[in-house]
């Protein structure tokens, strides 16, 4: 088994695939950088001029005004309260002294920017992993060496477990590279803006964790595509599998039943990299006067619902791939 | 376990499930592959030569029968005869973006084998200078010298080549001739299936010949032949057509070649010449027709395909051990 798992780590790494996938996911980390750069850039003096000026333009006009608008709004709301006992027009908070921070940009902080970019980027590194599971396993198969392999081990859930193990490896270092460079050069741009800002441990320590539960998820990626590749037997019916299933299925279940949202992998992915992820389930009902009205109910899925949910569906899948492999004909 | 034969299949059946329904491909195959020596496994187009290789190599499942590989039940004892197998099914099958010898030493690494042992096969197999190229550039004849060479990595007693000079040129085709009779002196066992029949006359000991999907005949080469290689003899006699008619009457099946008359279920050469001379007919030559494999291939499954029964011709050959 040890012998087949060096083999197959090999093999993926000696794939073009392979490095076509890392090269692409180099080409957006760049993109990302291009991106950081711009918002990373420091406040110039004549931006800072501006929003200074700005800023006492609208307190001047507070000074002299605020107090009148204070009493119009008071009075406003008093007027509907004769109808509407309820009514609230939130004056006080409306009616505020401008502060600074709110005139003109301030650049974002490192752990503003990597926290953003490593979330987006989840996607990505996930799809690319994913292809190199589904290309590396399904070619085996559309060049029908395969076959020649199961002339050499004609054990096959040794063989497709090995390949299910090389994959999950070399997903989990091309992922952890990937979202470690994106990381990297989030900091390198920062730093040379000058607006690194505050590195507080409590957020190097959630930068961390979110890199890691990419990576994981990155992972597990590879996995599903590895298996998906065993089970359709080609790239291209793995990639139309997954594709098709989180257009057309996630989103017409999504708009048909709302509820069975924590069924959904989008939406758990969310929960596992976001933390929570929220789904509104409608509740509608028509009242003694006939009138149909709907509420909104909000439910929360939580990082551990996202974590159980991915675990399950893969390991099922895995199965699947597995019983299949093992059962089918191999021509 | 020397005793055991190399390959022993009973029953072995199998159906593929296609558009037209369900395609029967192997009906009831019964093959005794004796150890050691070359077997010619010989069938025309279709008939489930493949077929029954996949099945004995555990790529397909059978839907039916056993089958035995040096006594071991397979596919279920597979992985413990396996590495005295070495198999080429139908053509040979690499990852095209590798180099020859990357698939090679992929396929080494799966077995353990030493990396030496790669340099070793490319050099027998004349691939040594090509090995760095992928393997898509190849041409057909290096494709199946590097399934050779695959074989070759685990120094096997058992070697199933379908079809392995496909694509080859005439020295690549005597090559592979030299190295299976080199294989089969040496004690180990080749199952070979081709078209090409002078090959596998000149260097099988036994064959068995299938039409569609199961066994029509089974033995030694000579015993194959000799069985009809009496029946049939080229007589030259100086009254052709009075023999002919005299030969009919005799209860002989005759037929005209030029001034010569071939005569057919002429179990005793002698007896035609007796009774040539009875009749005061000399006979001047008569040379026993020995029959190619072809001809006793085509004979055997061209009857298969017209419908006739075939266990009366199995054991009219009469070799099944
Ligand atoms: N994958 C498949 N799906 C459906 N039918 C198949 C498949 N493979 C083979 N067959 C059918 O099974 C029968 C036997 O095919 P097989 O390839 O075993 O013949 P063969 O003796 O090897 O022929 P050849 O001399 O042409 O190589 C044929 O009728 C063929 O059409
Ligand atoms: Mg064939």
């Amino acid at each position: 088994m040890m012998r087949l798992l060096v083999v197959e780590t090999r093999r993926l790494w000696l794939r073009r695939l392979t490095w076509f996938t890392l090269f692409a996911g180099l080409l957006v980390i760049g993109l990302t950088g291009v991106a950081t750069w711009q918002q990373a850039q420091p406040v110039s003096a004549a931006e800072q001029a501006q929003s200074d000026n700005d800023y006492q333009q609208a307190l001047k006009d507070w000074q002299a005004n605020g107090e009148q608008m204070l009493k119009d709004c008071l009075q406003q709301q008093a007027e509907a309260q004769k109808t509407d006992p309820k009514a609230d027009f939130q004056c006080q908070a409306a009616n505020q002294a401008p502060q600074r921070e709110w005139f003109g940009r301030q650049p974002p902080s490192f752990l503003e920017i990597a926290q953003n970019t490593t979330r987006n980027a989840a996607l990505t590194v996930g799809f690319l992993v994913f292809l190199i599971g589904a290309s590396a396993v399904a070619a085996e198969f559309t060049t029908g060496a395969i076959g020649t392999w199961l002339t050499f081990e004609p054990r096959r859930l040794r063989v497709l477990t090995s390949k299910l193990v090389a994959t999950g490896v070399t997903g989990f270092l091309a992922s952890a590279a990937l979202v470690a460079l994106l990381v990297g050069t989030t900091y390198a741009i920062s730093r040379y803006a000058g607006t690194v800002g505050a590195l507080p441990s409590d957020g190097l320590r959630a930068l961390g964790l979110l890199t890691l539960r990419v990576t994981a998820a990155a992972t597990l990626a590879g996995l599903v595509g590895a298996s998906l590749g065993a089970l359709t037997r080609h790239t291209g019916a793995a990639i139309a599998v997954a594709l098709g299933y989180a257009v057309a299925i996630e989103g017409f279940v999504r708009a048909w039943k709302p509820e069975l949202a924590p069924f959904l992998v989008d939406p758990n992915l969310n929960a596992w990299i976001g933390g929570q992820s929220t789904y509104s389930v409608p509740l509608c009902s028509t009242n003694a006067e006939g009138f149909y009205s709907c509420t909104y109910v909000e439910h929360t899925l939580w990082q551990a619902d996202g974590a159980r949910f991915g675990g399950i569906v893969v390991a099922l899948l895995i199965l699947v791939a597995l019983w299949a492999f093992r059962q089918r004909d191999v021509t | 376990m020397s005793g055991a034969p190399a390959i022993e299949t009973s029953g072995l059946r199998k159906t593929y499930r296609t558009r037209r329904g369900r395609q029967v491909a192997v009906q009831g195959l019964d093959l005794h592959v004796p150890a050691g020596g070359v077997h010619g496994f010989l069938g025309p187009n279709g008939s489930g030569k493949t077929t029954s290789i996949r099945m004995l190599l555990g790529l397909i499942n059978a839907d039916s029968g056993t089958m035995t590989i040096f006594g071991h039940p397979v596919p279920d004892d597979l992985p413990a005869v396996i590495d005295r197998v070495g198999a080429i099914v139908e053509s040979p099958k690499f990852f095209p973006a590798f180099s020859g010898r990357t698939n090679l030493e992929l396929l080494a690494g799966a077995i353990g084998a030493p990396k030496s042992r790669v340099g070793e096969v490319l050099e027998a197999t004349h691939l040594a200078d090509r090995a760095k190229d992928h393997y898509a550039a190849y041409s057909l004849g290096m494709k199946q010298r590097l399934a050779v060479a695959a074989t070759l990595l685990k120094d096997p007693d058992l070697l199933i080549f379908d079809e392995p000079t496909n694509g080859l040129d005439p020295a690549g085709i005597r090559e592979v001739r030299d190295t299976m009779r080199d294989l089969g002196q040496r004690g180990k066992t080749v199952l070979v299936s081709s078209h090409i029949l002078a090959e596998v006359e000149q260097v099988a000991d036994t064959v068995s010949i299938i039409g569609r999907g199961h066994l029509l005949a089974s033995g030694s080469v000579s015993a194959i032949l000799g069985s009809q290689g009496t029946t049939v003899v080229r007589v030259g006699v100086s009254e052709p057509d009075r023999a002919a008619t005299l030969l009919a009457y005799e209860g002989w099946t005759t037929r005209r070649e030029g001034t010569h008359l071939v005569v057919e279920g002429a179990s005793d050469p002698a007896a035609v010449t007796r009774a040539l001379a009875l009749a005061g007919l000399y006979v001047h030559e008569l040379t026993p027709v020995v029959p190619d494999l072809e001809s006793v291939f085509l004979d055997l499954t061209t009857h298969e395909q017209l419908g006739a029964p075939p266990t009366s011709r199995a054991s009219r050959w009469g070799g099944r051990k």
